[in-house]
C-alpha cells in the first residue's frame, strides 16, 4: 500500500499557506478552499488540521491574526508578516532545488 | 449545530493535554464557523441538511486528528507545560531557599555571632544558585534570548559561537542543505491514516499509543467511545510532544502528515462514470424507433463528485431531456436518483450530449422524453 504522505511532500502545506496568504488575507475556511482550487484538488486538507498549523505560523511571527466583521460575522483573518516572507522565500528556494532535482531525473532517457 | 459537542470535547482534550487556552477558544470559535460554512455549502448544491451535517463533520477531520496535530506541537502549549526544567529549577531554589533560612531562624534565636555567620552562607548560596540558573537560561536551547546574547557576546569577542537554538534529536536530518529530512513523522507509521483517511470513511488511528501519543489517543477515543477505558487504576501514559524542528536552525519546518497531501496508494479505486442508456419510445413523437439516431455522437463522461467518491458511494441518476432538431440537449430533468450527491454531475454531463438528429419524412425534428441513465461506479 502506498504512503499517504510520503517524507518528500513535507513542508509543502506550510508552502502553500503562505504563498495563499502573500496574495491576500484570508480566514480558515477560505484558506482551505483556495488550496483545493488551486491545486486543482490535488492536494487536500483535512480542513480542521489547518487551524493548529496557522497558529503554529503565528506563534513563530509568520503569520498574524485580526478579528474583522465580514457580512455581519466575525471571522479571524490571517496575513504574512516581513518573517513569513523571508520563510517563504526560503520554502520556495528549497522547493524550487528538490523538484529540479527530481525532474531531471524523471528526464532521463532510458526505460520507463 | 451538531457539531458543537464534539467541539467542546475536542477542547477539553486539549486544555487537559496543555494546549494554551488562548489557542483552544479561538479554536473552538474558528471550527464552529467552519462547520457552519462547510454545511451551507453542501446545501447549496442541493444536499439535505443531514447529509450536510456528516458532510461538513467530514472534511473537517476526525477530532482526533485535530488534537494530535495539536499534541504534535510544543510550542502551542501553555508555558508551564514547555517549560518543565524551569519549574524543575524553581523547585529547587524554593528548596534551597528553605533549606538556608529555616537553620537561619533556629540559630537567631539562640546565637548572634552564629546568625551573621549563618546569614553569609545563606546569602552566598543564594547567589551561587541565581548565578547557575541564569547560565542555565543563556544556555538552554529553549531560550531563544539567552541563544541570541550568548552568540553576540561570543562574536563581540571574537569568537563565532553559533550555539544552535535547539539540540538536534538522534537520528534527524542536519538541515535543509541536506535534503528531505527524516525526522519521524508523528505516530512513527508512514502507513498510519490522518484526517485524508478519515474523509474517505476509513477509521484513521490515532497514531503510536504506545509512545507519545498515548495520551491524546486515550483521551479523545475515550471521549469518543472508539476504544475501551484504560483499566482501573491504570495511570495514562504523559504524552510527550514530538520535537519540532526549529526553522531558525535551519531544520525542516514541517512533517505533520496530517496535513501534508494525500497521494493515493497504488491499489485505491479509481473512480469512474459509466454511462447507460435506456432506450426511450414516447409513441406519441416517433413513428419508428430508430436506436442509432438516438445514440449520442458526442459527450464527455461525466466528473464523479469529490464528495461520494471520498465516501466510496455509489449510485445512478435518470435524466430524461429533449433532443432537438439541431441534436442539442434541452430541458434536462432528473427524474430518478440515488443520491442528491450526483444530480448535479449528471446534469451537466446530459447537457454536453449531442445527437444525430431524428428525422422523419426527411425533417429532422424534436424528440422530447429521451431518458439515460447514467451509473456512477468505482472501479475496484
Amino acid at each position: 500500500m502506498g504512503q499517504t504522505n510520503p517524507p518528500f511532500m513535507s513542508g509543502v502545506p506550510e508552502l502553500l499557506v503562505l504563498r495563499l496568504l502573500m496574495k491576500r488575507e484570508m480566514y480558515g475556511y477560505e484558506l482551505v478552499k483556495s488550496i483545493k482550487l488551486s491545486t486543482g484538488e490535488a492536494i487536500t486538507l483535512g480542513e480542521g488540521v489547518v487551524y493548529p498549523a496557522l497558529y503554529s505560523l503565528e506563534q513563530r511571527g509568520a503569520l498574524k491574526a485580526r478579528r474583522k466583521m465580514v457580512n455581519g460575522r466575525s471571522r479571524v483573518y490571517y496575513s504574512v508578516t516581513a518573517k513569513g516572507r523571508k520563510r517563504l522565500q526560503h520554502l520556495m528556494d528549497e522547493w524550487e532545488r528538490v523538484s529540479s532535482g527530481v525532474r531531471s531525473v524523471l528526464e532521463e532517457p532510458g526505460r520507463a | 449545530m451538531r457539531a458543537n459537542s464534539e467541539i467542546d470535547a475536542l477542547v477539553s482534550a486539549l486544555l487537559d493535554s496543555g494546549v494554551s487556552p488562548k489557542y483552544v477558544s479561538r479554536l473552538a470559535s474558528e471550527l464552529g464557523d467552519h462547520f457552519t460554512d462547510l454545511e451551507a455549502e453542501a446545501r447549496r448544491f442541493g444536499v439535505p441538511p443531514d447529509e450536510a451535517s456528516a458532510d461538513a463533520k467530514r472534511r473537517l477531520g476526525a477530532c482526533s486528528a485535530i488534537a494530535e496535530e495539536f499534541v504534535s506541537r510544543p510550542e502551542l502549549r501553555s508555558w508551564k507545560y514547555r517549560s518543565a526544567w524551569l519549574r524543575c529549577v524553581l523547585r529547587v531554589l524554593v528548596a534551597a531557599y528553605l533549606a538556608a533560612t529555616t537553620p537561619l531562624r533556629a540559630v537567631a534565636a539562640a546565637n548572634g555571632v552564629m546568625l551573621r555567620y549563618t546569614a553569609a552562607a545563606a546569602c552566598g548560596t543564594g547567589v551561587t544558585l541565581a548565578m547557575l540558573l541564569v547560565m542555565t537560561l543563556l544556555l538552554s536551547p529553549e531560550f531563544a534570548w539567552g541563544v541570541r546574547i550568548m552568540n553576540g557576546a561570543g562574536t563581540a569577542l571574537g569568537h563565532e559561537l553559533d550555539l544552535p537554538a535547539r539540540r538536534s534529536a538522534p537520528g534527524s536530518a542536519s538541515g535543509p542543505a541536506s535534503g528531505p529530512p527524516d525526522t519521524p513523522l508523528p505516530g512513527g507509521s508512514t502507513e498510519a491514516a490522518g484526517p485524508d483517511a478519515a474523509a474517505f470513511g476509513v477509521d484513521a488511528p490515532v497514531g503510536d499509543r504506545s509512545g507519545r501519543h498515548a495520551l491524546a489517543g486515550a483521551t479523545n477515543d475515550r471521549l469518543y467511545g472508539m476504544a475501551p477505558a484504560l483499566s482501573a487504576g491504570a495511570e495514562p501514559v504523559l504524552a510527550k510532544p514530538a520535537r519540532r524542528p526549529d526553522w531558525r536552525a535551519g531544520e525542516p519546518f514541517w512533517t505533520s502528515r496530517s496535513m501534508n497531501a494525500a497521494v493515493p496508494p497504488f491499489d485505491a479505486p479509481e473512480p469512474r462514470a459509466v454511462v447507460t442508456m435506456l432506450q426511450p419510445a414516447p409513441p406519441d413523437t416517433l413513428t419508428t424507433v430508430d436506436p442509432e439516431a438516438l445514440s449520442p455522437i458526442v459527450g464527455t463522461a461525466p466528473s464523479y463528485p469529490v464528495s461520494a467518491a471520498r465516501r466510496g458511494i455509489e449510485g445512478y441518476v435518470v435524466v430524461e431531456y429533449t433532443v432537438t432538431r439541431e441534436g442539442e440537449v434541452r430541458e434536462v430533468v432528473v427524474l430518478e436518483t440515488s443520491s442528491q450527491l450526483f444530480n448535479r454531475a449528471a446534469l451537466e454531463a446530459a447537457k454536453g450530449l449531442r445527437y444525430r438528429p431524428r428525422t422523419i419524412g426527411g425533417h429532422a425534428v424534436d424528440v422530447v422524453g429521451v431518458r439515460t441513465v447514467i451509473r456512477f461506479e468505482l472501479d475496484v
